[in-house]
């Protein structure tokens, strides 16, 4: 091959045209394009740069071309897997720099992966997330740890006392031995009989009451730390971003609220009462075996490994199924909350049957996957119990023996049939370790998920106050797509000045609330930037931002509570005046006062018992009571009657008086009046400007009016019919 | 785009190959579109049935031609076109082997074999990953989201089923 001269860009692909794995080299000289396989069936080809119009990714299923433009068409010339997108993202970039005569960069071709730490090539959760094999973070239990450590006084108190404890029980059978070696075979010390017996009293009295500071302990911390744990769990889902919410039901959530905190709580409550006791009894109880025969000490010892290797086998065979009665219980709960909220729908098409058979398949499922686990626990158990009593009857036989040969006494045989009754329960319920351990790791794994996901949306590290903003918003070459690769936005700008009232129109999907999330900063821009009042949004903290904007949406929601909480959602400090001139001038204060609890009137799930245009009547309302300086409006009457809209209409214009406001509207007659509408399409701005010159221009606006208008004739004439 | 299906066939259009490896298709109402890309409008439950074809304006979109409800009805060279172009739009690694799965900080690590060689891969251990393919499938999408095809669990050695089910569980 002539070697190729002048190379300013050299990149290359890791897939032939038909998806073969293949070496494609790029290479891009200072007037041409060379495109030159390894091996695979594609050929070879050059391109004057001269020549190429544009270039472009288009992004298909599981890969991507690199595209040229040329004589107005755009070819594939390179394809390539999603890994190598990046790559060649940039070399658009380099592309366009060297036509424009820039300077160019081959380096920043060959820079990592931004999702894969720079030291070790681990991946990330996002591009700016610290590399989790660096932190050497994860462990379970060293997480557990650090949400109990602000607890460690008490679980030291706990430690302390449960010694104590243990140190009391050991007692009686040390007694019962003295009781029959020396006052009831031997008769040496009768007079001995009620001070053992008083001993045995004060033994069991005290180790009770210890028993009790220990439960009580145990279960105080254990709630405080679970409930600790569901607060952090709340306010980080409140942190994360829509994405979160866009991938995850509900029921999956509510899951990990319920079932896996209460885990949680099982464990740390068990940990304390349970098998921390257990394990302080064996040693105990072990210590006391050996110092009475050391020999027959050794044989109670024989099930032990049998026990722990039995233990180990059954979880790491019960663990996974632990998942899958989650899953099915997840996946019940989302079922549920589904179909019961659209319940409506469902009568409506008589899918009552339907329904009932996806409902018996989950719930079989449910069943099945809980049977299982079940099933194996009381397997487990009954064969563990048996290796356990194995060991007793090696004591009777062996110690028997020697108790006949007088190598062993009565009392020490007693004694040691005492401690074995008690060293056996507390190991029976150490085999349930595993069950409560399984469950715990299985919470605990989901409940780090939550906790250790990082919000798509970025905070800036300094909060930054907004007192008071001007309203001035301005988009800089925006875009933006929910699947990165897929841009819903492409390279937006548009500039809207204080006060002033914008419309954004558009078929359904171009775009428009795309617009209005980004603003809201519910989701952040992946290229270009938006800046309100000459400050870039990702620079102001969200919850700052989102006080000075107004959101109605096109479907109002409401929170079970009075009409006045709903009112003053947004301002918990509003004066019952501020709550009664807001529902006025939304035009909800007529509605309101027809029911017999004005504004007390307490409102069900969802704002139930109200009809649409009252509900979003009610969120205008909300609204108004933040006074915000940008009212954003998401078809806000697109969903009710013509006589709520027209109420709404006359409450919204109030409204909108000296604020910036944008409006998505479907209703075209709506935006008559407004400064500026931007006519969207497949996530661009095809055509901007007020109502009339856009009439004017008969574009795109001008068809859906027209379109609208005759659709309004249509109407028209079938209500004279 | 029209809000009727129009069904592109044999008897109204005519396919060829283009330049640089693209597919022309000429109308027999004189409509020419070139650079044709291809879609399956159920890619998982018929994928060569109800083929929607495109064309890429000037501005790059896309904007669809017509619908081929059956590829198998056109001539054999015509059908071969439609299917090269048609299996340009998808890809995926085809896993045939599971050596073994890592849980790692919240990623899994897959150690592979695939119908274009061994891989390994990182995916992020979350529901969204692990997709439903077909009533027993499964698509992985990897940190790069990049596609691991699993066509049947259930046909999976009982070892690898058990590796994969203990974590995509779902």
């Amino acid at each position: 091959m002539k070697s190729i001269e002048n190379i300013k860009l050299e990149t290359e692909a890791d897939l032939d045209f038909f998806g073969n794995p293949s070496k494609i080299k790029v290479i891009v000289t200072t007037n041409k394009l060379h495109i030159i396989p390894e091996k695979g069936f594609q050929e070879k080809i050059s391109f004057d740069l001269e020549r190429i119009e544009g270039f472009n990714i288009r992004q298909t299923v599981g890969s991507a071309f690199l595209q040229l433009k040329i004589e107005g068409h755009y070819i594939d010339v390179v394809r390539f897997t999603n890994s190598n997108r990046y790559k060649f993202s940039r070399l658009i970039t380099q592309l366009q720099n060297l036509k424009e005569g820039l300077p160019v960069s081959n380096e920043i071709l060959n820079q990592p992966h931004p999702l894969l730490c720079p030291k070790c090539n681990f991946p990330l959760q996002t591009e700016e997330s610290q590399c989790p094999n660096c932190l050497k973070q994860g462990a379970i239990l060293s997480r557990v740890f650090s949400l109990i450590y602000e607890y460690m006084v008490w679980i030291f108190i706990i430690f302390f006392l449960m010694i104590i404890g243990v140190g009391l029980s050991l007692v009686p059978p040390r007694i019962t031995k003295i009781l029959v070696d020396e006052v009831l075979t031997t008769k040496r010390h009768i007079d001995w009989l009620p001070y053992l017996v008083m001993i045995l009293i004060g033994a069991e009295f005290f180790r009770a009451q210890i028993n009790m500071l220990v439960g009580t302990i145990s279960t105080s911390v254990g709630t405080l730390i679970t409930n600790n744990l569901r607060k952090k769990l709340f306010k980080k889902l409140e942190e994360l971003s829509l994405n979160y919410y866009d991938i995850n039901s509900v029921g999956t959530i509510m899951t990990r609220f319920s079932s896996d905190v209460e885990a949680f709580h099982g464990f740390v409550t068990q940990a304390g009462q349970g098998f921390l006791l257990n394990i302080f009894m064996i040693i105990g109880i072990g210590v006391m075996l050996f110092s009475i025969n050391w020999l027959l000490a050794l044989y109670v010892m024989i099930p032990i490994p049998f026990v722990v290797i039995g233990t180990l086998i059954f979880w790491r065979g019960v663990y996974p199924k632990y998942f899958k009665v989650w899953d099915s219980q997840a996946k019940l709960s989302t079922f549920l909350n589904n179909v019961l909220s659209g319940i409506k729908t469902v009568k409506s098409f008589s899918q009552e049957e339907k329904e009932y058979g996806r409902f018996s398949y989950y719930a079989d499922k449910l069943k099945d996957t809980v049977r299982i686990v079940n099933l194996n626990i009381s397997i487990f158990n009954p064969l563990m119990s048996f290796l356990f009593s194995l060991g007793g009857l090696i004591v009777w036989y062996i110690g028997g023996k020697n108790v006949l040969e007088g190598k062993l006494t009565l009392g020490e045989l007693m004694a040691f049939l005492s401690y074995i009754g008690m060293f056996y329960t507390p190991l029976t319920n150490l085999a349930l370790l595993s069950t409560w351990f399984s469950n715990f790791t299985t919470a605990s794994h989901r409940i780090f998920e939550v906790l250790d996901t990082e919000s798509q949306v970025k905070e800036p590290k300094k909060y930054v106050k907004l007192f008071k903003i001007e309203g001035n918003i301005e988009f800089k070459n925006v875009t933006f797509g929910y699947d990165p690769y897929q841009p819903v936005i492409k390279d937006i700008s548009f500039k809207i000045e204080p006060g002033e009232i914008v419309g954004i129109v558009g078929k359904s999907g171009s775009g428009k609330t795309t617009i209005l999330n980004l603003l809201c900063k519910f989701y952040d821009v992946q290229k270009g930037s938006i800046l309100i009042d000459g400050i870039d949004i990702r620079e102001i903290p969200s919850t700052e931002l989102r006080k000075h904007i107004g959101l109605v949406l096109q479907e109002p929601f409401l929170f079970r509570g009075t009409i006045a909480e709903n009112i003053s959602y947004g301002k918990s400090d509003a004066t019952l005046e501020e709550i009664i001139n807001a529902a006025k001038i939304a035009n909800a204060h007529e509605f309101i006062m027809k029911m017999p609890n004005g504004y007390d009137t307490l409102l069900g799930e969802k704002g139930a018992g109200l009809s649409g245009g009252e509900k979003q009547r009610i969120t205008i309302a909300r609204a108004i009571l933040c006074n915000p300086s940008i009212l954003i409006l998401d078809e806000a009457t697109s969903s009710v009657d013509t006589e709520s809209e027209k109420k709404i209409q006359d409450a919204l214009s109030t409204l909108w008086k000296g604020r910036t406001t944008i409006i998505v509207a479907h209703r075209l007659s709506t935006l008559k009046d407004a400064d500026k509408i931007l006519v969207i399409d497949n996530g661009r701005i095809v055509e901007s400007g007020n109502h009339l010159e856009l009439m004017k221009k008969k574009g795109v606006y001008y068809n859906l009016i027209v379109m609208q208008t005759q659709l309004a004739s249509i109407d028209e004439v079938l209500i004279n019919e | 785009m029209n809000n009727k299906i129009e069904y592109l066939t044999p008897k109204n259009i005519k396919i060829l190959r283009g330049e640089f490896n693209t597919i022309n298709i000429f109308l027999k109402d004189g409509r020419i579109y070139k650079g044709v890309v291809a879609i399956s409008c159920f890619p998982i439950r018929e994928p060569y049935k109800f083929i929607s074809l495109f064309y890429q304006k000037e501005t790059g979109e896309i904007e669809e031609i017509g619908i081929i409800k059956d590829v198998l009805i056109f001539p054999e060279e015509e059908k071969k076109l439609i299917l090269e172009t048609l299996n340009k739009h998808y890809f995926s690694f085809v896993i045939t082997k599971i050596f073994d799965i890592k849980w790692e900080f919240g990623f899994l690590l897959f150690d592979v074999k695939t119908d274009k060689g061994e891989k390994k891969f990182y995916l992020k251990w979350e529901r969204s990953r692990a997709i439903d393919f077909g009533e027993r499938g499964k698509i992985l999408i990897d940190i790069f989201e990049d596609r691991y095809i699993i066509p049947d669990v259930e046909k999976l050695t009982q070892f690898e089923k058990n590796l994969f089910t203990k974590f995509i569980y779902w």
